[in-house]
């Protein structure tokens, strides 16, 4: 009976801690999102206001939509990368035939961290590493393409 | 009342439905095998997804796995660690490298190896490293680590024919070492290496015990139950309350007097 009690408590803590945690995480979230905002009107803002007096002559990547293929758990996932005067606006799964749905869709959170992160050097998710690694994978070598001449 | 042959008669009856629980459990291993071959290692990647975003400072989000991490814990709380014994796909791999196995040991007329009560009990306590340093490697950002040294990796890819899985080196000899451990022991993964069989025995159990013993009508020192049991718990005494329990319903099966029964009788003060 005294285990019974000692592994309930246990329990209990270890929920109040996690749900703890997420409560300031959801708060300090939505802090971060409000600045990450901002910084993409600052960033649509400087695209814009250089559309006009720099055509992409001088950039390092071309404009444009770009695919690339990664090798994940159950096969081939093809990604897409759009590249606006070397910003990264969207990152997409194209395709992934072979992959289980879940694990996709949890790898795919990845695609808003590139984006944010403006850099496709990301961690992958843990629990599904081997489709998260394909994705990534996949956004190399679109980046690749979009920088080879 | 005590006509005997009216027991002996209740007793065959008892040990035939036992024989039918034994077959409806392979059947049941048999059909999660099929449905959810990898819901172990969702249900784990939950536990290493949450550690690696609360290191990260990240908001965790219910996915598919966090829910069935969830789910699991939820059944293991109302009804012991069932999934490990009824539905876990790798305890029913494990199940049947052991069937071969002693299959092999029974045609070459040789018995098998048995580990002393308290080797047993010391090396049950393995898993918990397993789990400590997992959910270390996750929060110390080395998650990839785990991946790479996982035998749940080889072993899913693999379920799913991807030649992939030759390039996890390391994994497949750990992996190996588990199949020769199977072979050897009962359940070998399941209570020695297990980090999500650590968890679920760290949970409480809301029925305290599945299996009860009505000891008074046993067999002077018959240790039937205990000699079967795969994860060696003694029924007298309670060690149910430890958790290592898989409710595999073996004891039922074996009981020679068909004397275990689900559910706690109050006469029992085993608490």
């Amino acid at each position: 009976m005294k285990v019974f009690w000692i592994k309930s408590i246990n329990c209990i803590l270890i929920a109040g801690i996690i749900m703890g945690y997420q409560y300031y995480a959801v708060k300090r979230d939505n802090e971060i999102k409000a600045n990450e905002e901002e910084n993409a009107k600052a960033r649509q803002e400087w695209i814009e206001s250089n559309k006009n007096t720099q055509v992409s002559k001088s950039s390092i990547y071309k404009n444009g939509v770009f695919e690339g293929t990664g090798k994940g758990f159950g096969g081939d996932i093809v990604v897409q990368v759009t590249i606006e005067n070397d910003f990264i606006t969207d990152a997409a799964i194209v395709s992934a035939d072979n992959e289980t749905p879940s694990y996709i869709d949890a790898a795919s959170a990845i695609l808003d961290d590139v984006v944010a992160k403006q850099t496709v050097k990301v961690d992958a998710v843990s629990g599904a590493t081997l489709s998260s690694n394909g994705i990534i994978e996949g956004l190399e070598n679109a980046i690749k393409e979009a920088s080879d001449e | 009342m005590n006509n005997p042959f009216k027991t002996i008669l209740s007793n065959t009856n008892k040990k035939k439905k036992a024989q039918i629980l034994k077959y409806v459990r392979i059947v049941v291993q048999i059909i999660f095998f099929v449905i959810f071959p990898a819901l172990f290692s969702q249900a784990f990647g939950a536990v290493k997804e949450v550690i690696t975003c609360m290191k990260d400072g990240k908001v965790l989000h219910m996915g598919e796995f966090v829910i069935a991490f969830i789910i699991l814990c939820a059944v293991t709380i109302t009804f012991g660690r069932i999934f490990c014994g009824w539905a876990c796909a790798f305890g029913a791999f494990g199940d049947f490298v052991f069937f071969i196995s002693s299959y092999i040991h029974k045609k070459m007329k040789k018995r098998m190896f048995k580990i002393p009560d308290k080797a047993l009990r010391i090396m049950q306590m393995f898993k918990y490293i397993v789990l400590v340093s997992v959910v270390l490697l996750c929060y110390g950002g080395k998650g990839e680590l785990v991946t790479k040294y996982s035998p749940w990796t080889v072993f899913s890819l693999i379920t799913v024919r991807n030649k992939m899985f030759l390039s996890y080196k390391a994994a497949i000899v750990i992996l190996i070492f588990i199949v020769i451990g199977m072979a050897v022991k009962e359940r070998f993964f399941c209570q020695f290496i297990c980090p999500l069989g650590a968890i679920f025995s760290l949970l409480p159990n809301a029925f305290m015990l599945i299996f009860n013993r009505d000891n008074n009508a046993c067999i002077k020192g018959c240790k039937a139950c205990k000699n079967n049991c795969p994860v060696g718990i003694k029924l007298s005494e309670n060690h149910f309350a430890d958790g290592e329990c898989i409710g595999c319903a073996r004891c039922i099966n074996t009981c020679p007097k068909g004397n275990i029964g689900f559910v706690r009788k109050r006469t029992n003060k085993a608490n």
